[in-house]
């Protein structure tokens, strides 16, 4: 318990790669790739296909949306972060160096948490990276066939018809 | 500070404070000034291209993630010009008769709302939609209605020359939906009422309002010089919707007097599941809600739709993670996507309240009322989805949350109660209401049935904070016909 706390509280402080009103840059970015990835990888296991600029792009659409929220809100979805961060570290040993499978045994047992904290740490984080994974406009229209139609019925028959 | 003149200000621009501003407009050929407050800036639609995350940030108040205290329910709402009705679908209910009864308020009766509603509805070009325009996601949940014996409604929308893009809740590119964005607020300015945008109203004084008037989010200036302003108005209308208007009056002070402001909130939370079908569903083109099923609204408190939302919110508002849930993604095409939508109760502490630093925090939790109700309508749903012939469901209170057709007839048992999890499953909530109810005294409620607050003349509110329950039915024409009701009512005195 207490080398869960003062993990958490070390990252809490120092919590690597991420600082207030600032976009990240390169830097920081390298050093979050390295527990971030396998997290990601947990949660959408495609993301394994990932190289490092498919992963930096992600990571950017993230902090894209962490960085237009108030700087409360930011702070509570970083603590959260890093809280999934400890509580896998704590299991299974740094992150950065364990197997997606062994990551995503651990997420999914924090899934159902009987604290509520912690359940609501790992929404965050999850919809973080998914917003990252999913939200990416030339992913949607590649990997999943989605593509906003602008012109809806029109638009739509007029790129099928010859 | 400048000082500015007015007689009427009106503090929003949505449903509500757009219904208000053309009504009060005629008084302008008569000489007064009235003068509305947006906080938001005005929105191009030709910006408007569909991508989800650019999109929500541009439109929606934290980019539609504006989470209740707890963190277990996201909140849309929108700040900008024409409020909330730029993103929802433009369904267009009339008000429910049931609720407004259960209301029991002295001369407000369902009939004279009802006739308030039906005027708005032809003025925004109220339709239903025809047969050929029905998409087959729509098609779909008409078809496993059926099959279970069940009578699925389409529902009116206030669309004129949709193009079907499907990107209602992102901003119409077409400019077809008729919010009050391009109906009443273009109508009252064009009649002399002055809408000023990035305009934010801190705090309510007596009869004054101070203003701080901000930048474009180009860099440019808006309709007055960024800066502070003292607006005094004979009258002043509140309508910045539940979360502005409440937070106002609580930042004003209100709440020392009337002890009701910020209480009763009720948000109607919702769910969204989906459902994986052998062949691609037509699910991104056509107007993504057009049918809802509400037979069990009374029993069980809650109500199904239709529904389309892109893939993020689609992959945020679906549970879990990992291969399963990702196999949904994947079949992005073959999904069909239902809205469950519980009735949640008035509560006096589910509310609003002011942070530390003056802002909005919503102290609402899921009680176990709505949490049956959000269950129960998974399982509607999910025999829609079957009925329809679905391969796959996704359930988020069941565990493992992906139903096989061999669950179909196991529906009851495998999506229970005991498994859903605040906090785990997401949640999220578009129907905000309540906070300013309307009510017979100040110990527990905030207006009168005109929307006068009580003991302040010269201050009414005119939006779905009115509500003294959740509405159980989409609220914008609900919201319509009260805030014109209420400028029927500031009129009056005007005349007098």
């Amino acid at each position: 318990m207490l080398y869960l706390v003062s993990e958490y509280l070390r990252y809490a402080i120092n919590f690597p790669g991420y600082r207030e009103q600032q976009v990240p840059s390169s830097g920081p970015l390298e050093r979050r790739e390295k527990w971030l990835r396998p997290l990601l990888e947990a949660m959408v296991p495609a993301a394994r296909g990932l190289d490092r600029q498919a992963l930096e792009r992600v990571l950017r659409l993230s902090d894209a949306i962490l960085l237009d929220r108030p700087a409360a809100i930011r702070h509570r979805a970083i603590l959260a972060a890093n809280l999934i961060r400890s509580l896998v570290r704590l299991r299974c040993g740094p992150v950065s160096r364990q197997k997606a499978g062994c990551v995503a045994a651990r997420l999914a047992r924090l899934e159902n948490s009987r604290s509520r904290n912690i359940r609501l740490a790992l929404w965050a984080t999850r919809t973080l990276l998914m917003a990252g994974y999913y939200g990416d406009p030339q992913r949607q229209k590649a990997e999943l066939g989605y593509r906003p139609q602008l012109r809806g019925w029109g638009g739509c028959r007029e790129k099928t018809t010859p | 500070m400048r000082i500015v003149e007015a007689d009427i200000a009106i503090v929003g621009s949505g449903a509500g404070g757009g219904t208000v501003a053309a009504r009060l407009a005629p008084l302008v050929a008569r000489g007064k000034r009235v003068i509305l407050f947006e906080q938001g800036p005005r929105f191009d639609y030709r910006r408007f291209n569909g991508h989800e995350l650019e999109m929500s940030r541009m439109l929606y108040r934290e980019g539609g993630g504006f989470m209740v205290a707890d963190g277990t329910v996201s909140l849309a709402f929108v700040e900008g010009y024409g409020g909330s009705t730029v993103v929802y679908t433009g369904t267009s209910l009339e008000p429910p008769a049931r609720i407004i009864e259960r209301w029991n308020l002295p001369g407000l009766s369902p009939d004279e709302l009802v006739r308030r509603a039906r005027c708005y509805a032809q003025d925004n070009g109220v339709h239903a939609l025809p047969a050929a325009q029905i998409n087959e996601n729509n098609r779909l949940f008409v078809a496993g209605c059926r099959e279970l014996g069940w009578n699925a409604t389409q529902f009116a929308v206030n669309t004129r020359g949709c193009l079907g893009s499907g990107l209602c809740n992102l901003g119409c590119p077409n400019n077809a939906k008729q919010g009050t964005h391009v109906v009443q607020l273009p109508r009252a300015e064009s009649r002399g009422v002055e809408v000023i945008t990035r305009a934010r109203v801190m705090r309510l004084r007596e009869r004054r309002l101070e203003v701080e008037v901000g930048l474009n989010p180009d860099g440019s200036p808006g309709e007055w010089e960024p800066g502070n302003y003292e607006v005094r108005a004979r009258r002043v209308i509140l309508a910045g919707g539940v979360v502005g208007s409440t937070t106002l009056l609580l930042r004003s002070g209100f709440d020392r007097t009337l002890p009701a402001v910020g209480r009763y909130f009720t948000c109607q939370p919702a769910h969204i599941l989906v459902a994986e079908h052998p062949h691609p569903v037509q699910n991104a083109l056509g107007h993504p809600k057009s049918f809802l099923w509400d037979e069990r609204i009374e029993s069980d408190h809650f109500f199904l739709e239709t529904c389309m939302y892109p893939p993020f919110i689609t992959a945020k508002n679906m549970t879990g993670f990992g291969p399963d849930h990702e196999r949904f993604l994947r079949r992005f095409d073959h999904l069909q996507m239902i809205l469950v939508l519980a009735c949640d109760e008035a509560l006096p502490n589910q509310r609003i309240v002011l942070d530390r630093r003056g802002n909005p925090q919503v102290r609402y939790r899921l009680d176990s009322r709505t949490i049956r109700a959000l269950v129960g309508g998974t399982r509607a749903a999910a025999k829609i989805f079957f009925a329809a012939g679905a391969l796959r469901v996704h359930a988020p209170s069941a565990r493992p949350t992906c139903l096989e057709t061999d669950a179909r007839d196991r529906i009851e048992t495998r999506i229970r109660t005991e498994y859903f999890l605040p906090g785990t499953v997401s949640v999220s909530a578009a129907h905000l209401m309540g906070g300013c109810r309307m009510g017979r005294s100040a110990t527990d409620s905030v207006t009168n049935v005109d929307g006068q607050v009580h003991g302040y003349p010269w201050l009414h509110v005119a939006d779905a904070s009115l509500f003294p329950t959740a509405l159980e039915a989409n609220p914008y024409l609900t919201i319509m016909a009260l805030a014109d009701r209420v400028a029927d009512a500031v009129l009056d005195k005007e005349h007098a």
